[in-house]
């Protein structure tokens, strides 16, 4: 992790987004921030704004109100700090590619020219998959791995990056259980030195493994993330969609 | 097939069609991996058929208006039209976000008939079109084979400097964006290297052949291999194959050598495709 000036990981004020051609906003008056090394998840319905946010916090879409920061700067500057980790699935394992290629992606930049990355960016994939314990998969073809250790690498990929924020979008989906539970492990290791925020459907997982949690529906709430229950979750739904 | 060999000593066109297939299997084996990982035959398809209406153009113009015109080949035609609608493609693919098929099926079909009204109005007999159209294996010149090899070193450099953004968009565009590289750009140099290579492979074996040459050698390269560059060997390698063995083979049979290049390289991709085991697949 580099150095940074003493400010939030996350901060949103004010902020409401609604796409084009639509006439409801998607989120409404949000606010939050996010310090130090906390691991937040991002909980809600379905088209409740979770991936909205998502695409907001990497600069992907841009609100016309309100602000974000993240890492200190607006997210379309500050983006290149952020390790994104997406879903598996979409990285397209019909492309010939070894694991290595896919964790390299992290370290290429606007200056990428010519046929090849230097040695200094094949170190930090290397490190990078030897701190998610994936090093033994460097020279596998990327098809041919599971779901499981396809996360591992594209987590690697974002540290390859030296990210100062890891980004998650539901990484345990088409894991199973065991595998589940080894991905969490090394969350919780890379969380000693990294603010982790991560979107999920799992209640169970929020409350076992995370400092905080926020609730997307069109506004975002905090609720405790320690005292998750369905009587609670309940509550939230409904409290959204009688 | 002994044939060949005796009738290329005395006819030197019959090497200079083997040395266009080696041509054209470099522009082949670098672009065909990233056309099928990136799925952009129809794409691809859609360049070669516009480029018809630069055909019909360049034949327009150099009956027409000889003195100003009359060293413009059809195929310069084809390539100029090719490389401006290739942007136009690129830009289309980025913005359009429904039924993209629709608009370029629309450009696709515009260019083919611009170019067959202008052949049309030209005064005289054209049979250019239909080598165009067919291809003109048997009778490449040597100016056709400078016309390649300049190509193909277009395509190799470009492709030396852009491979490894082309990669990351082939894998991961999102990625890619979020790391600085400006997707709609790189797309563009792309479309450009792959309206060039359209139109090599079009001089082998013609436009309506075109596809195959650009889809199966890739299809096999991109399975046989676990990483892009090695693929590309082996695209060019297949393609190499395909466009010397069947023409050697064919010649002095019924058979027309672009008919027997493309049913070879299909063969190869089924033989491919169905030996390997299912879990590879």
């Amino acid at each position: 992790m580099t150095d940074r000036p003493n400010c939030p990981v996350v901060e949103v004020a004010d902020l409401s987004f609604r796409y084009p051609h639509r006439r409801d906003e998607v989120l409404k008056e949000v606010g939050f921030s996010i310090d130090d090394t906390q691991w937040v998840g991002l909980l809600g319905p379905n088209g409740g704004g979770k991936t909205t946010l998502l695409r907001l916090l990497l600069g992907q879409l841009i609100p016309k109100m309100g602000s974000i920061m993240v890492l200190g700067g607006p997210p379309t500057k500050t983006r290149r700090k952020v390790g994104y980790v997406p879903q598996h699935a979409s990285i397209d394992s019909s492309v010939p590619a070894s694991v290595e290629d896919v964790v390299l992606l992290g370290r290429l930049t606007r200056s990428s020219w010519g046929p090849r990355y230097p040695q200094r960016d094949h170190d930090f994939a290397l490190a990078a998959l030897e701190e998610t314990h994936t090093a033994d998969l460097a020279g596998r073809a990327w098809r041919t791995l599971s779901g499981g250790q396809r996360q591992r690498v594209l987590i690697a990929r974002a540290l390859a990056s030296q990210a100062d924020l890891l980004l998650l979008d539901e990484p345990t989906t088409g894991i199973d259980i065991h595998r589940e539970k080894e991905l969490l492990r090394l969350l919780e290791l890379l969380n000693d030195r990294l603010p982790i925020v991560m979107v999920s459907h799992d209640i169970a997982l929020v409350s076992h493994h995370m400092d905080r949690a926020l609730w997307v529906d069109r506004t975002v709430r905090e609720i405790d993330a320690r005292n998750l229950d369905s009587d609670s979750l309940e509550h939230f739904f409904h409290g959204e969609h009688s | 097939m002994s044939q060949f060999f005796t009738d290329a000593a005395v006819n030197p066109f019959l090497w200079s069609g083997l040395t266009a297939g080696l041509f054209a299997s470099i522009s082949c084996g670098i672009v065909g991996p990233y056309v099928v990982t990136r799925r952009l035959l129809f794409l691809a398809g859609a360049l070669a058929h516009i480029a018809i209406g630069g055909v019909g153009a360049a034949i327009y113009l150099s009956t027409v208006h000889p003195a100003a015109f009359g060293w413009l080949e059809p195929i310069h035609g084809g390539l100029a039209a090719a490389l401006v609608s290739a942007p136009v493609l690129a830009v289309l693919k980025h913005r359009v976000k429904e039924r993209l098929d629709t608009v370029v099926g629309a450009l696709w079909a515009v260019g083919m008939s611009v170019g067959i009204l202008l052949i049309k109005i030209t005064p005289g007999y054209h049979t250019e079109l239909m080598s165009y159209l067919f291809g003109n294996i048997s009778f490449v010149t040597r100016r056709d084979l400078v016309f390649l090899a300049v190509l193909s070193g277009v395509v190799i450099l470009t492709a030396t400097v852009f491979h490894r953004r082309f990669l990351a968009l082939c894998l991961d565009s999102e990625q890619a964006e979020l790391r600085g590289i400006p997707i709609l750009a790189t797309d563009i140099v792309l479309f450009l290297l792959i309206a060039a290579t359209v139109i090599v492979l079009t001089q082998i074996v013609g436009l309506i052949l075109v596809i195959a040459l650009l889809s199966l050698p890739a299809a096999i390269g991109t399975r046989l291999s676990t990483r892009l560059g090695p693929s590309m060997a082996v695209t060019f390698g297949v393609s190499a194959l395909v466009t010397t063995l069947p023409r050697i083979a064919a010649y002095g049979t019924p058979i027309s050598p672009e008919a027997a290049i493309v049913l070879t390289t299909a063969g190869l991709y089924l033989l491919v495709v169905f030996s390997q085991r299912p879990e590879t697949r």
